[in-house]
């Protein structure tokens, strides 16, 4: 059951630490020209006052870098490691609780481990979650969600863990009146005008890109990538890894390392004796809209994009996923204003 | 992840070892695989690498790998003896639909290592013999140096039950010639072939390369899409469809393959 | 197993990054024995190496002939630094009549493995070892800077207006430049088939002209 509540400002850290429970709290703070999630202990260095971290929670539970075991050598017994200790994200907007989401279909061991508070948000113009799908977090997975209003939160019980928070907090929140859940609608209206005016039908979109798998198209659209990795790299539902074993000097224990790579660099695609599957640049930047939009769907029923507008905006030769999309359609005499 | 011991280690050719892996007791009992699945090995101190098993599940009590030196890891690997002791992961994929070749004439074509894979196969159908048509092995290397299983392959060529047709890049030693009369690429082996289509199971393993003309001959020739299967490579971190390294349009080759019908190619782009 | 470290053509920064390993050296000691270092040590014997560093690049037929001694003498031969690489900066100087030439290690003679970068990490050098005193080549996986640069929060440089060679510069570093405000200058060579032509124009609406995006690119890279 789904109660909505009211937590006054000064409620934030009585929150922050009944969260403690299930694990170290990472939540927003500004550093350098945005915002990254980072673990604190006081309600004073969090700052809700974001549009898009820089990089998703998938940072914390889907470690860049992860130690995944350990095994000696000589006797080969080996030792997962790693997967101890849970996590609270704080203030998680609904486009990463859909990131999340996915992530945890490819990796189920994923919702155990976090404990997820949501956080309302404005739209920039390079956000299409509305077009996505993942605009509200209704359908995605979170524990609380917390609407920012004037002087305190209106807080929503996702779960059953979530219900076990506000019980603790019992005292400090109240049920919200009419009037606060009138204000959070009314927030939720303005919001969604907010949003640019053009729509993007990413359904039909991702039955284009099937279609135009063969396409000269690609060649021309990704002529400016330079290759970098930077979409991926910051996007909320790539999971794609490598991993490699590093023995210590003495020869004695061999780590086993698990890091992010990107589906963008060749190696991704190298096997043994040097062939690439994916050798020219156009069928990386395809195979990356072919997976997001296609491919997630096919492996877990729910697209790879959650238009969070990370890989637009920060994509350094400005590649927009919204535009390469809108070329397509357009290419295909879509006229996608209307 | 399991622990093995080397039992012996085979030189196949300059670049190829053949390795016998035995398990404990415990994991023994309960290894099982089927023809075309796959191992991730781990080669102490170097890594992981997906390893095709190139013996029959009908054979018990022990695994063959056959491992090229080609990197860093298997460079290690090659170092290593008997009474070495390694670790497997597995096994993974879902390896050839025998069941669908039965009562079916059997055609395998392999292209250099390639032919691992597909001995698993091949002795499987061999052990399996009545159960079905003929079998046609179609195997094709750059020079009879790399030629893998020499001796077991030149046993078979006098086999009545299993036709054998070798096929070599250039021929240019004696030895060349001892091998096979035919020279050229593994394709044109196909039209040496007579065998009713209909009736006929293909199953296909080469470098990446040789795919597509492969599939285009044996199109050619009428063998229908559904009854070709073709055995992938890609790269492979997991083995678990989670890496997402080894993706062929939305297919994880560890896990939807590594064996893919050709039906499955107009719905999978990127395959061939 | 013994180890010997040459140096050519260079400023001698990367073989300095033996010191600055730390605890590391006193552990590789333990199962190394460092047979040839001029640099550091007096006593130096130049005979059979499990694994040998070359510094630096050719840049004179002295350095030619030590290299293909080392060759000779060496199971492994590492290239370590961007000198050895690629060049090195000193390799950026177009050729002059008088018979200048600088060339990377592995046109003189084969290399097992590169360990670029100006000057080669501390972390990568100590991983490096830890793999090579095991007896395996050392794990590479070609990336770009840009992979590190976005893991490690930075700012992008290129967004602020500036200019960085991050995407199309080999990972590895852990992208210390940007992180510290300044645009990547590519010390550690290409990435993989990097997109030469989509950089320099890039660069070139910034207001850059192409001749300064080609001096500022093949500062360190091998001019093709």
């Amino acid at each position: 059951m789904r109660i909505s509540w009211y937590l006054p400002e000064t409620g934030l850290q009585d929150l922050v630490d009944s969260l403690s429970s299930f694990g170290r709290l990472a939540a927003p703070v500004r550093r350098g020209d945005g915002h990254v999630y980072e673990f604190v202990s006081s309600a004073s260095d969090i700052d809700f006052n974001f549009t898009r971290t820089k990089l998703p929670p998938k940072k914390f539970l889907l470690p860049y870098k992860r130690m995944v075991g350990v095994y000696h050598p000589e006797s080969m017994d080996y030792t997962p490691v790693g997967n101890e200790g849970g996590i609270v994200l704080l203030g998680v907007h609904p486009c990463d609780l859909h990131g999340i989401e996915v992530l945890a279909r490819f990796f189920p061991e994923l919702r155990e481990k976090a404990f997820v508070v949501g956080v309302s948000c404005l739209p920039d113009e390079h956000c299409f979650c509305l077009d996505a799908g993942s605009a509200f977090a209704e359908s995605a997975l979170f524990d609380l969600f917390l609407v920012l209003l004037e002087g305190g939160f209106l807080l929503f019980v996702g779960s059953a863990k979530g219900i076990g928070v506000v019980e603790k907090l019992k005292g400090l929140i109240r049920e919200a009146t009419e009037e606060e859940i009138f204000l959070c609608r009314k927030f939720l209206e303005e919001r969604t005008k907010l949003f640019r005016k053009r729509t993007l039908p990413l359904a039909g979109t991702s039955l284009l890109i099937e279609a135009l798998y063969h396409s000269q198209v690609w060649e021309e659209l990704s002529k400016d990538c330079l290759g970098c990795g930077t979409c991926t790299n910051v996007c909320p539902t790539c999971f794609c890894f490598a991993s490699y074993d590093v023995p210590d000097i003495e020869g004695r224990k061999v780590k086993r390392v698990e890091f992010a790579t990107s589906c963008q660099y060749p190696v991704h695609s190298l096997v043994a004796g040097g062939h690439y599957f994916r050798p020219s640049l156009s069928e990386r930047f395809k195979h990356r809209y072919y997976h997001k939009l296609v491919g997630y769907t096919r492996q877990v029923g729910k697209a790879g994009c959650v238009g969070c507008g990370r890989c637009s905006f920060f994509c350094p030769v400005g590649i927009r996923m919204e535009e390469v999309l809108e070329r397509l359609l357009y290419d295909q005499g879509v006229n996608h204003r209307c | 992840m399991i622990r093995a011991l080397i039992t012996d280690v085979e030189v196949l050719s300059p670049f190829h070892k053949r390795f016998t892996l035995a398990f404990e007791p415990l994991y023994a009992d309960s290894w099982s695989h089927r023809p075309g699945q796959f191992v991730m090995l781990t080669v102490p101190m170097a890594g992981e690498v997906p390893i095709s098993i190139c013996s029959s599940p009908t054979r018990r009590g022990f695994v063959e790998l056959t491992v090229r030196e080609v990197g860093r890891k298997t460079g290690v690997l090659h170092r290593l003896s008997e009474g070495d002791v390694v670790g497997i992961r597995g096994p993974f994929g879902n390896g050839f639909p025998v069941e669908r070749f039965k009562s079916m004439n059997v055609m395998l074509i392999a292209g250099g290592l390639g032919m691992a894979p597909l001995r698993s196969l091949l002795w499987y159908v061999l052990d399996r013999r009545e159960l079905f048509g003929e079998i046609y092995l179609l195997y094709g290397t750059k020079s009879y140096q790399q030629v893998l299983y020499k001796d077991e392959l030149k046993r078979l060529s006098s086999r009545k039950d299993v036709h054998c047709l070798f096929i070599l890049d250039k021929l240019e030693t004696q030895e060349d010639r001892e091998w096979t009369p035919v020279e050229g690429l593994i394709p044109d082996l196909i039209d040496y072939v007579e065998t009713d289509p209909e009736r006929t199971c293909v199953a296909v393993c080469g470098p990446p390369v040789a795919y597509r003309f492969i599939v285009k001959k044996l199109l050619q020739r009428g063998f229908p899409k559904g009854n070709i299967f073709l055995s992938l490579e890609r790269r492979m971190e997991c083995g678990q469809g989670r890496c997402g390294n080894c993706q062929i349009g939305y297919k994880f080759t560890c896990k939807d393959g590594p064996v893919f019908s050709l039906l499955e190619e107009d719905l999978v782009p990127g395959m061939l | 197993m013994h180890i010997g470290i040459v140096g050519l053509t260079g400023c001698s920064g990367c073989q300095c990054q033996f010191l600055n390993i730390y605890g590391g050296l006193s552990k590789l000691l333990e199962r190394a024995k460092i047979d040839y270092f001029p640099l550091l040590q007096d006593d130096n014997v130049f005979e059979e190496f499990d694994v040998i560093f070359v510094e630096g690049s050719v840049t004179c037929g002295e350095d030619k002939e030590k290299l293909k001694l080392a060759r000779e003498k060496a199971r492994v031969l590492v290239a370590l630094g961007s000198c050895a690489c690629y060049g090195g900066i000193q390799a950026s100087i177009e050729e002059t009549a008088c018979g200048h030439f600088c060339l990377p290690v592995s046109e003189v003679v084969e290399v097992d493995c590169k360990l670029p970068g100006c000057p080669v990490g501390v972390e990568r050098l100590l991983e490096s070892m830890a793999f090579l005193v095991n007896g395996v080549k050392p794990f590479e996986y070609p990336m770009t800077v840009c992979h590190e640069c976005r893991i490690n929060e930075n700012d992008c440089i290129i967004l602020k207006g500036g200019i960085c060679q991050g995407p199309i510069t080999l990972s590895g570093c852990g992208a210390p430049c940007p992180q510290m405000g300044v645009g990547c200058v590519g010390c550690r060579g290409d990435s993989d088939f990097p997109n030469y032509e989509a950089f320099v124009s890039l660069c070139e609406s910034k207001g850059i002209p192409k001749e300064r995006v080609e001096k500022l690119l093949f500062l360190f890279r091998r001019r093709r």
